[in-house]
């Protein structure tokens, strides 16, 4: 039985526009701490265990908040203060007088993480169960995460409670707090992974695809050897270190913006798996057009 | 009209000056602080040293000199990103009798020696030339990054001062101070065994474990110098100069790369991972597996 749950939906941002459109589906919010040990909140379709929105939330990182621009008043986002980043969700519960302790009860359970054994979770509130008709378009004039943050600006969560009975419980959140790095939703990828010597090295046949070629650095050989030699340097690990920085900051997903690439800031994905997840889309559309663009010139695969 | 952080390398610095149109001097790292590794230099023009600066007053040795205002080059630091160019003008602008500074900095002495200190920096912060040649070393990020937030406390604000011998003297140029800081006569051949124990002295007033110094000096091109020198025979000069030349080139290719835009070639080879493993049919696990990765990097981090 997970700590918190009650009905809720999602709003999706129409693709290409900066509309936020609810979506029919009943759905639950739950949060729960999971076998990781931490705290995660999540939304799935009720008619299903698979969880589409799972992120892992920490105290100070994230905030459960009314999004006061909506004109039926029962949307709410999940906001990360130190990205560009949000979910959103409307209360699908039938008495929307409950809406504001379960927000309470939302943030209750981001402030206070299970730190030590002997912490207990609070029991979940059962509610009157029934549906809610679901909203309109959120509102007339789009709603961004942007001028949703600035609107529900007024309305701060309620402090983090950092005191606590037990000491070892206070330390930890201490030691927690002053840990964090801003970052946005849980999810998310390192590129350097991805694009280290190590991994690069195989994906280099004889001949270097004519798009790489054209992005080396002047006085390169378009050889295995004279990519690798660009790849091993300490100049391309920072411009990547760089790179993934800008990505992964306030304002990042403008830049997958900037390149022209699918950008989606209602999703729980960081800047790095959206550009990874942007790319895929990409191969799997040029192999679907024709092989002019697989890597030696073959013809397109089956 | 902004200046960009340089990354503290010789190469960078060399091939800066150079672009300048300063003839024949080259920058090299000192990664060891004592007199016998300074007097392998035939000459040294100056030495700057680069360190991690608090925002408290400093206690320095030595004494402020405003007299010697009137009697060197001293401009005063106005823009804090430009303070590694600053330090290479005060040495070079210095030795102008011993150095082909080229005809744009020439002007540019010319132009700037008879005004005040902060008035120097103030032309050297609006010289058209002297901040493109800086910012076009600086990485090619195309990303406007926050550089422009004032330094806290907290701050690694890294500072530049620079030492040399003008007259005789052995002066610390510092562009944050009101003037020169006089460390006493000094004659050349002693500038080595001088300017020692001087830096040292400037290292200890730091937390031992402060490590982050960098020290570069100044002097003339190298290879110049093997060529004219009776005391080797010729394939000892050969030796010295292949080696002196292969630095360079390493040098050069550092800072290709470095002026270079990555994200092109970023975006292309991200395409053949994902093309590679979609045909491979891995696609959906390595993702999950770097997904997950990622997620217990940032526990590690914070848990640390």
């Amino acid at each position: 039985m997970p700590l918190l749950q009650f009905k809720a939906g999602k709003l999706r941002r129409k693709e290409g526009t900066k509309i936020l459109q609810a979506d029919k589906t009943k759905g639950y919010v739950e949060m729960n701490v999971e076998e990781d040990g931490l705290m995660h909140f999540s939304w799935r379709p009720r008619n299903t265990e698979v969880k589409e929105d799972d992120v892992v939330v920490f105290p100070d990182e994230v905030e459960f908040e009314r999004v006061s621009q909506c004109n039926t008043g029962r949307v709410y986002m999940l906001k990360y203060p130190s990205s560009s980043q949000c979910l959103f969700y409307w209360m699908q519960e039938r008495d929307s007088g409950n809406d504001e302790a379960y927000e309470e009860l939302v943030n209750y359970h981001i402030e206070h993480q299970p730190l030590s054994e002997e912490n207990e979770g609070d029991e979940p509130h059962d509610m009157q169960v029934d549906e809610e008709t679901v909203p309109t378009v959120v509102s007339e004039t789009p709603v961004t995460p942007a001028t949703a943050a600035a609107a529900s600006a007024t309305d701060s969560a309620p402090p983090p409670n950092q005191a606590s009975s037990q000491p070892q419980n206070a330390d930890a959140i201490q030691r927690i707090l002053r840990a964090l790095q801003s970052a946005g939703p849980r999810n998310n990828v390192d590129l350097w992974d991805v694009l280290k010597p190590a991994n690069v090295s195989p994906l280099l046949h004889r001949s270097l695809p004519e798009a790489l070629q054209q992005t080396l650095p002047p006085n390169t050989e378009s050889t295995y050897e004279g990519v690798m030699e660009v790849v091993s340097s300490p100049q391309y690990a920072q411009a990547l270190q760089s790179f993934q920085s800008a990505l992964n900051s306030q304002g990042g997903l403008n830049i997958l913006a900037a390149l022209g690439l699918p950008v989606d800031y209602t999703s729980s994905d960081g800047a790095s798996l959206q550009l990874l997840r942007a790319i895929e889309k990409k191969v799997r559309e040029e192999d679907v057009n024709g092989g002019e663009n697989s890597p030696d010139g073959t013809a397109p695969r089956q | 009209m902004s200046w960009s952080t340089l990354e503290s390398d010789a190469g960078v610095f060399t091939d800066l000056i150079e672009n300048l149109g300063v003839k024949d001097v080259q920058v090299d790292e000192l990664y060891c602080l004592d007199v016998e590794t300074l007097q392998q230099f035939q000459k040294i023009y100056g030495i700057i040293f680069l360190f991690k600066w608090k925002k408290q007053a400093d206690n320095f040795d030595g004494e402020l000199d405003y007299a010697s205002l009137d009697e060197l080059y001293f401009p005063q630091q106005i823009i804090s990103n430009a303070c590694a160019t600053q330090a290479l003008m005060s040495i070079l602008l210095n030795h102008t009798n011993e150095i082909d500074i080229g005809n744009d900095l020439r002007e540019f002495y010319d132009f700037t020696k008879e005004l005040p200190a902060d008035l120097k920096g103030e032309a050297l912060g609006n010289s058209e030339l002297i901040r493109c040649v800086h910012n076009s070393f600086a990485r090619a990020d195309p990303f406007i990054s926050d550089e422009s937030r004032p330094a806290t406390d907290d701050d690694d604000v890294y500072h530049f001062i620079a030492y040399t011998l003008i007259n005789d003297k052995l002066y610390e140029l510092d562009g944050l101070q009101p003037a020169p800081i006089c460390h006493g006569k000094c004659e050349k051949p002693l500038f080595a065994s001088r300017v020692v124990p001087v830096i040292q002295s400037r290292i200890a007033k730091y937390p031992p474990n402060e490590i982050r110094f960098n020290l570069m000096v100044l002097s003339p091109d190298r290879r110049r110098i093997i060529q004219q020198d009776p005391s080797l025979s010729d394939t000892e000069k050969t030796a010295i100069l292949a080696v002196e030349e292969e630095k360079r080139a390493r040098w050069k290719r550092e800072n290709q790369l470095r002026k270079h835009n990555f994200v092109g070639m970023f975006l292309e080879l991200l395409k053949l991972s994902v093309k590679d493993q979609i045909d491979k049919g891995t696609w959906n696990e390595t993702l999950q597996q770097r997904i997950q990765s990622h997620t217990q990097n940032q526990l590690e981090k914070r848990n640390a």
